[in-house]
């Protein structure tokens, strides 16, 4: 920990250097995994009824008749020039497949982050100002509850509630189907599809960020240097904005970045009860189809942004603290 | 050729006139059926009575229903919304059989052949047919002035190109059934395709719908990777409706074909498949008025929807395996305990099937009887030895075979190998299987897992699958039952069973042309496989359509249910 | 030595105090008078206790097969039923009360076996160090960046599901962050004096890990641990979700998986299961947050 701070492009070329043989690791074992487990994709490639000779035909066809270390070296051949391979249940390049559902993804987790976020930020730091308070008490207590009620039934009783009972929101879908709308109205459509699942998700997250703000708002709050601040007699609302909040926005960036694995999780059942054309439900498809290609290269770009979301995380956090260093 | 002295057996004319008649008759006679949410609504009624109460409604094959009464006169106009549960994928109907794909491009493209909803075989593509005496020779002649969705014509060469480059490579179904037994193709004109069988082949009408044998364009596919060319996304039909855009994950819309070859038809103007994969959320989604169309209705929804004055509920036959499928247990005869017949049919006897198809599958469907189900009518028989549930006499058995209970009261243990979804199915036969000393372990695996444990490496005692009979026994019931067919093969004969009579009938009356005796072959089987128990027939599957009051006219069979529906009038 | 900024941000991450601070030996008094004055962990603690008889108890508090069907299909809550019947006429309530076996089995074997492994891990990489630690290190990173729900979601629609399956999984994919919390602290305190003067004194590492390593990072793994087990619950009903349960046991997740049909007309039938779920994990959340404030004196006013 002690030197001089090398070059920070270095950094991030050495972190991206050891990140290949995690992502390799884990496409080894993912491959290996679905490939030696029982059933193959041969009724998504061939269909049912047919004879013996066909399904051994489609299998050959499709390289699965191969031994699996063979198979294995191919695919990361072909993966290494950047070809994902072909899904078996949309009969067409992987690549074109997964981004047509980054889109939707990446809208529900971005708007639930920044809801659970601000939300988060927002409880969290009344409880860490009032704490020990009934404010304290309440927020810590409902967030709490909150995020032990499992995310599926929440997702539930939330369509129930307000796209049932009350009617306010629609109950599936990204958009609506019966209009074209476009320009602002299509906007609007989005954001009220949007709604639910995105709330659904943010409530997921909601417990952990305001229980992080509270926890480093209070410690940093007993630092020397708060003390110091005030003092010397800054603005209580200066000496939390400037000093405070921005240390305790260290778990925020954390979660952001470390916990995509675990909204993934969330965002796939969320887009199931929504029927959220996303990725997360994407994966679970294919995995539930055995489409082999689809789940490798979902798997790898998952842990790809994982990596990649750590490396931005650590580099976050040097700028927002100076006591964290790279090395 | 030979053509001049073949037989004119199925002529357009003749089945015109006939639907003509049933028609007129079906507008004069109530609706069958004492249900009130279920009342079907169909401008049609049922042209011929049916065996069961719960008869399918009719919407008729016709061009125009003759339906009198005035809400349900069609009007042009109108979108739907259908909900469908998993992402087609592709679009390329001749190259697969999987529902998801099929449920929307049945609705682009057409079949030579289509078939009404009692399975009969009526023009579609092929105005008219002639099969020659000896039933190895059929003749089609082609519906004239058909042309593509891009303005191309539709031709005999169209026919050959579909058949040898596509379905007879990649539709494992037709592959199966049809390259062993067909010679050639010919298309001696434009608006001619001749198919020539090395032997006599009587099931081939029923396996030229578009479920089975869609005919894709020659133009657009020749010369092309037909499994992997992008043309799958886009495509270009003869069908009654056009594909505007498919957003992956999301939907899937077409358009009204204006061009579409039966005049009038169809009424809507647009259909947007909705891909909503969780079925309590489609359920919520109907009521709420967000999708119009939800085709297989959980069991569990169907009094509430029933009760929904806004929609309406349908039996339809056939799900997402096809049509006419029975709930069937398989049994793996190749070991104790299922190598004995007597405690076959002693389990046979132990389930109360009554209460499964209550209590499991919300009365959807009846209970079945053998390796046929009824609502193939023309083929089923009712007269054969019956398993009713019976405890003593499952005891009786078992205790006569010499399976003993031992001290805990367990004769033996039999493993359940199923799909998540028959985990209802396994819970309430482990609780009755109690009763007569058999303990029923429940292994709940996914769809591809317990399918490759059971077809493929066949380590089970008791497996289970919807065997669906399709439109003739020759495609569905067949591959079930023959021995040649126990091999690793997926929905093939699970159970391994033989018996060389039943080899011998089913290749009999696949040879048979003439359909009465056909169907007396069948019965044959059906009587001697039934005395057999190799699997424990449980339900003859009914699913439940369900819709919003303002449209209807849908067909009650997979395929190219949407040709005739419409949106009613007054509402 | 390789990066810490990983460590603390994980530690930082979970909210929880970071091992091997300067003064161990002040934070451990008092730890549980600490404990014991915080009303929330109190509750928390009890109510696991309480749960943990229920499941004990349960074929005494609801006798029965909890598979049993019967002809009272669908019935609201009532006094012979408090909690209603399924569509199979089953009781709701035994349901649940033997449901507590299979949920909380699951949670707490899951996650005393990811503590195990993490445990013996973590400590192999933060003493063996160099070449082992690395190898072990990468392992844990690679762990942690696969999604784990997602992992053992693969696995157990692959190989079929069963309840001993699951949890073995839970087990192998949730140890990472403890492994990492132990090594840190390993690492962190191998070179201090008394350490060091107890291993010159020839005390068996085992002994040092055991007397000295492992009870300044108790507190934290505790923590986690806890949390696990309201993971492994979660994680458990996600799978029951989706339809790849153990159906041969009853579960929580089971329970509202059948539910899911009927969340319109048997609402009884999904709340009880689902408010079971809820309030386990709110028990271990709250034991956690206690132990976590108990810990860390500064956060004390």
């Amino acid at each position: 920990m002690i030197g001089a701070q090398p070059h920070l492009g270095f950094y991030v070329a050495r972190r991206l250097l050891q990140a290949v043989p995690l992502v390799l690791g884990v496409l080894v074992i993912t491959f290996v995994l679905i490939h030696v487990a029982p059933g193959d994709p041969i009724t998504i490639l061939a269909g049912d009824g047919g004879d013996a000779a066909y399904y051994e035909e489609m299998r050959a066809r499709f390289g699965l008749d191969r031994p699996l270390p063979e198979q294995l070296v191919r695919y990361i051949a072909e993966v290494a020039r950047g070809n994902f391979g072909y899904s078996f249940r949309y009969q067409q390049p992987v690549y074109n497949v997964v981004f047509a559902h980054v889109p939707a993804t990446l809208l529900l987790m971005g708007t639930a982050l920044l809801l659970s976020t601000s939300l988060g930020l927002l409880l969290g730091t009344l409880a860490a100002l009032r704490s020990r308070s009934p404010l304290d008490h309440s927020i810590t207590a409902g967030t709490s509850a909150i995020d032990a009620i499992p995310v599926f039934w929440l997702g539930q009783l939330l369509m129930l509630a307000f796209a049932v009972k009350l009617g306010v929101f629609p109950i599936q879908g990204m958009r609506s189907v019966r209009y074209d709308y476009t320009g602002i109205r299509g906007v609007l459509d989005i954001l009220h599809h949007l709604a639910l699942p995105a709330l659904t998700l943010a409530l997921a997250q909601l417990a952990l960020i305001a229980r992080l703000t509270r926890t480093s708002l209070r410690q940093v709050l007993a630092e020397d240097f708060i003390r110091t601040a005030r003092a010397k007699g800054l603005a209580e609302r200066m000496v939390l904005w400037r000093h405070a909040l921005r240390n305790a926005l260290l778990p925020i960036v954390t979660v952001i970045g470390g916990h995509i694995g675990v909204l993934l999780t969330g965002a796939a059942l969320t887009e199931t009860i929504f029927a959220w054309p996303g990725l997360g439900r994407l994966l679970l498809d294919s995995v539930l189809s055995r489409d082999y290609p689809l789940i490798m290269a979902i798997f790898i770009l998952v842990s790809a942004m994982v990596v990649l979301a750590n490396l931005l995380t650590d580099l976050i956090y040097t700028l927002l603290d100076p006591r964290v260093r790279y090395d | 050729m030979d053509l001049h002295s073949t037989v004119r057996r199925m002529s357009v004319v003749i089945l015109t006139l006939l639907a003509l008649i049933l028609a007129a008759c079906g507008s004069s006679q109530p609706p069958a059926g004492g249900d009130q949410g279920a009342q079907p609504t169909a401008p049609t009624s049922p042209p011929v009575a049916q065996p069961q109460p719960t008869a399918p409604p009719m919407a008729g094959a016709e061009q125009q229903p003759t339906g009198t009464a005035a809400p349900s006169d069609p009007q042009q106009g109108g979108t739907l919304v259908v909900a469908h549960t998993s992402d087609p994928g592709s679009l390329n109907p001749a190259i697969t059989t999987a529902f998801n794909v099929h449920f929307v491009t049945d609705q682009i493209f057409n079949g030579l052949v289509g078939l009404d909803d009692q399975l009969n075989p009526v023009p579609e593509l092929a105005a008219s047919w002639e099969v020659s005496e000896d039933g190895k020779v059929y003749t089609f002649n082609l519906q004239p002035n058909v042309t593509w969705h891009d303005g191309q014509p539709f031709t005999s060469a169209d026919v050959k190109f579909s058949f040898e480059e596509a379905l007879l490579k990649f539709h494992s179904r037709t592959k199966a059934g049809l390259e062993p037994v067909l010679e050639a193709i010919e298309t001696p004109d434009a608006n001619t395709v001749v198919f020539r069988f090395k032997q006599p082949y009587g099931p081939l009408l029923q396996r030229l719908d578009v479920v089975e044998a869609p005919i894709i364009p020659k133009h657009i596919y020749e010369g092309k990777d037909i499994q992997q060319d992008p043309a799958h996304l886009t495509p270009i039909g003869t069908g009654p409706f056009r594909f505007v855009e498919y957003v992956k994950g999301d939907h899937v819309t077409l358009e009204r074909n204006p061009n579409y070859f039966r005049e009038g038809l169809p009424y809507l103007d647009r259909v947007i498949f909705r891909i909503i994969p969780d079925a309590n959320t489609a359920a919520l989604a109907l009521e709420q008025g967000e999708v119009d169309f939800l085709f297989s209705v959980q069991g569990s929804d169907i009094e509430r929807l029933r009760q929904d004055a806004d929609l309406t509920l349908v039996p339809g036959f056939g799900g997402s395996g096809g049509s006419l499928c029975q709930i069937t247990l398989i049994p793996n005869l190749t070991k104790e305990p299922f190598n004995t017949l007597e405690a076959r049919q002693a389990f046979y006897h132990a389930l109360d099937r009554e209460f499964i198809l209550e209590r499991v599958y919300f009365g959807q469907g009846s209970v079945s009887t053998g390796p046929i189900s009824r609502q193939m009518s023309w083929a089923y028989t009712p007269e054969v030895q019956a398993y009713p549930y019976d405890p003593t006499l499952a005891n009786e058995l078992l205790d006569q075979v010499g399976y003993q209970r031992g001290s805990d009261g367990n004769r033996f243990t039999i493993r359940f190998t199923h799909a998540s979804s028959f985990a209802r199915l396994g819970e309430v036969m482990r609780d009755q299987l109690k009763e007569v000393g058999i303990n029923l372990e429940l292994e709940s695996m996914d769809f591809n897992a317990a399918v490759d444990k059971v077809f493929i490496q066949k380590d089970f005692d008791l497996g289970v699958a919807s065997y669906c009979n399709g439109p003739d026994p020759e495609i569905g019931v067949r591959r079930v039952y023959v021995s040649s067919n126990i091999g690793p093969i997926p929905f093939s004969n699970g159970a391994s069973y033989r018996n060389d009579q039943v080899d011998q009938l089913f290749d009999q009356a696949a040879t048979t042309i003439d359909r009465d005796q056909r169907a007396e072959i069948y019965r044959q089987i059906q009587k001697i496989i039934v005395d057999d128990v190799p699997y424990f027939w449980i339900v003859d599957s009914e699913g439940f359509r369900a819709y919003r009051s303002n449209f209807e006219g849908f067909r009650v069979s997979v395929g190219p249910f949407l040709e005739t529906a419409f949106r009613r009038a007054d509402r | 030595m390789t990066d810490l900024a990983p460590l603390q941000k994980e530690q930082v991450l979970r909210g929880l105090p970071q091992p091997g601070e300067a003064r161990p030996a002040r934070r451990r008094e008092g730890f549980w008078r600490r404990f014991f004055s915080l009303p929330a962990a109190v509750f928390g603690l009890l109510m696991l206790l309480f749960l943990i008889a229920i499941a004990l108890s349960a074929p005494l508090i609801a006798p029965g097969d909890p598979f049993a069907t019967s002809d009272d299909v669908l019935l609201r809550p009532s006094a012979q039923y408090p909690f209603g019947t399924d569509d199979l006429g089953r009781d709701v309530f035994r349901a649940v009360i033997h449901g507590a076996r299979t949920s909380l089995l699951v949670g707490l074997l899951a996650a005393g076996s990811a503590l195990a492994l993490g445990v013996l891990i973590g400590a192999s990489a933060g003493y063996a160090g160099g070449l082992l630690d690395d190898a072990l290190m990468r392992i844990t990173e690679m762990f942690q960046i696969v999604p784990r729900f997602f992992l053992v979601l693969v696995i157990v629609s692959l190989l079929g599901s069963n309840l001993w399956l699951v949890i073995l999984l839970l087990g192998l994919t949730f140890w990472p962050g403890i492994a990492r919390l132990l090594r840190g602290q390993v690492l962190s305190i191998r070179s201090r004096d008394y350490v060091l003067a107890a291993r010159a004194i020839g005390v068996p590492e085992h002994t040092i890990l055991v007397r000295h390593v492992l009870p300044g990072a108790l507190p934290p793994i505790i923590t986690q641990a806890a949390l696990l087990v309201g993971s492994a619950i979660v994680v458990e009903a996600g799978l029951s979700f989706l339809g790849l349960g153990d159906r041969s046991v009853v579960s929580w997740g089971a329970l509202l998986n059948d539910a899911q049909q009927f969340v319109r007309t048997a609402w009884w039938m999904s709340v009880f299961p689902g408010l079971a779920i809820t309030m386990t994990v709110l028990t271990l959340n709250l034991i956690a947050d206690g132990i976590n404030e108990a810990w860390d004196p500064r956060l004390q006013s």
